[in-house]
């Protein structure tokens, strides 16, 4: 009985240690890494957002509570303190995830970039959405944007992603919301 | 001379991919394009060495009942680190791996050489028994991830190699194209294997 007890102490104890030494290990590595692994995540954003919104010179963020697919505003102006359009982020859910995207739209409602900051989309298929030659096709486009599987697409349309439509229709989806909440806003 | 063997074996002779058909997951998930199996199997032979190493070191120490949750402990303890280092240093590689590199905890290679090799064997030659393993997993991963990425997308390491006039064969880079193309090569290895072996019997 006596030899069950300790034995079993010694087992608790044993993993007590590793685990002790495994979390320190982590959390030194944690605390070596976090300060640029945020900095990382804010400057992609701030480069999603003076890609899609090449005339603004300065975002600023606008009150907006989360509606679920976007998440936050921000307002572009320019030298002159104008303001020139608008910088949207959208969290649509795509085929592997939320898929983190930046849509730039200008004063008319019109869309002049589109960045895809963060996804886990399939590679090879719904992973091409980041290229230029998908989200180029969003240039222009305003409300209502349609996604066309095959031919040419119209002009309030786009051409999905060849075997990722899912991933190609929750981009279409992330776009059209950010062009409707900057309608709201006017 | 022990150590030449140790390090000829994970990579030919009981290479965890094609000859112990280890950690298959990873193996036909990833493998849609070369650097991303080139990115992952590098992450994985960190892991195998490192946690290797360690199993090695402790191995005399942890009670034989608890030696599972032991070594997932450590192994994980790893991979986190490695998930940590990528975002930081590589954000570009950590986003096309995704959520395969939490993943490689529960890559059977690892868990496999901890409990075959680590845990009856000193410190040195087990971490060159998990780098031995992770680059055999790694080239066979580049392999596979080769054919892929040629077939199914006419580029390797995103170059292009037919030209714009090619027409991909989608299915190389979804899940039935990795099964073909795993089935294919272990195939052909062993039938070159069984060529080699009757021909030394015959001699």
């Amino acid at each position: 009985m006596k030899e069950n007890v300790r034995s079993i102490i010694k087992t608790g104890a044993i993993l007590l240690v590793i685990g002790f030494v495994c979390t320190l290990l982590l959390s030194l590595c944690n605390n070596m890494t976090k300060d640029r692994i945020a900095s990382l995540a804010a400057n992609a954003e701030q480069q999603a957002m003076a890609s899609t919104l090449p005339m603004a010179d300065k975002f600023v963020k606008l009150q907006y509570d989360s509606d679920g697919v976007v998440t936050a505003v921000y307002e572009g102006k320019n030298a002159e303190k104008e303001v020139v359009g608008y910088c949207v982020k959208a969290e649509p859910v795509g085929y592997g995830g939320a898929i983190s995207m930046i849509v730039g739209i200008d004063a008319d409602g019109k869309v002049t970039g589109v960045d895809i900051v963060s996804m886990s989309e399939t590679p090879g298929l719904g992973a091409k959405a980041n290229e230029p030659q998908f989200t180029n096709g969003f240039i222009g486009k305003g409300a209502g944007v349609k996604v066309r599987k095959s031919g040419a697409p119209a002009d309030d349309e786009i051409s999905a992603i060849s075997g990722a439509t899912v991933t190609s229709k929750a981009v279409t989806s992330g776009v059209n919301a950010a062009i409707a909440v900057v309608e709201s806003l006017q | 001379m022990r150590y030449r063997d140790i390090f000829k074996n994970g990579i030919i002779e009981e290479n965890p991919t094609f000859v112990q058909l280890l950690g298959m997951c990873p193996t036909l998930a990833v493998t849609t394009s070369v650097s991303n199996s080139i990115g992952m199997g590098l992450s994985a032979t960190f892991v195998l060495m490192c946690s290797n190493f360690v199993i090695s070191l402790v191995r005399k120490v942890i009670p034989n009942k608890i030696r599972i949750a032991a070594y997932i402990v450590i192994i994980a303890t790893f991979v986190s680190i490695i998930e940590m280092l990528l975002k930081a240093y590589l954000p570009a590689l950590s986003q096309s791996l995704g959520m395969f590199v939490p993943l490689i905890v529960v890559n059977c290679i690892i868990l496999a050489r901890a409990e075959s090799f680590a845990a009856k064997n000193s410190p040195l030659p087990s971490a060159l028994d998990g780098i031995s393993m992770g680059l055999g997993f790694t080239g066979a991963l580049t392999i596979i991830g080769a054919v892929r990425e040629l077939l199914g997308n006419g580029t390797i390491l995103g170059f292009s190699v037919f030209g714009a006039s090619y027409n991909p064969a989608l299915i190389f880079i979804l899940p039935p194209g990795a099964f073909l193309v795993l089935g294919t090569i272990i195939a052909i290895i062993n039938i070159i294997t069984d060529k080699k072996n009757t021909k030394e019997a015959g001699k």
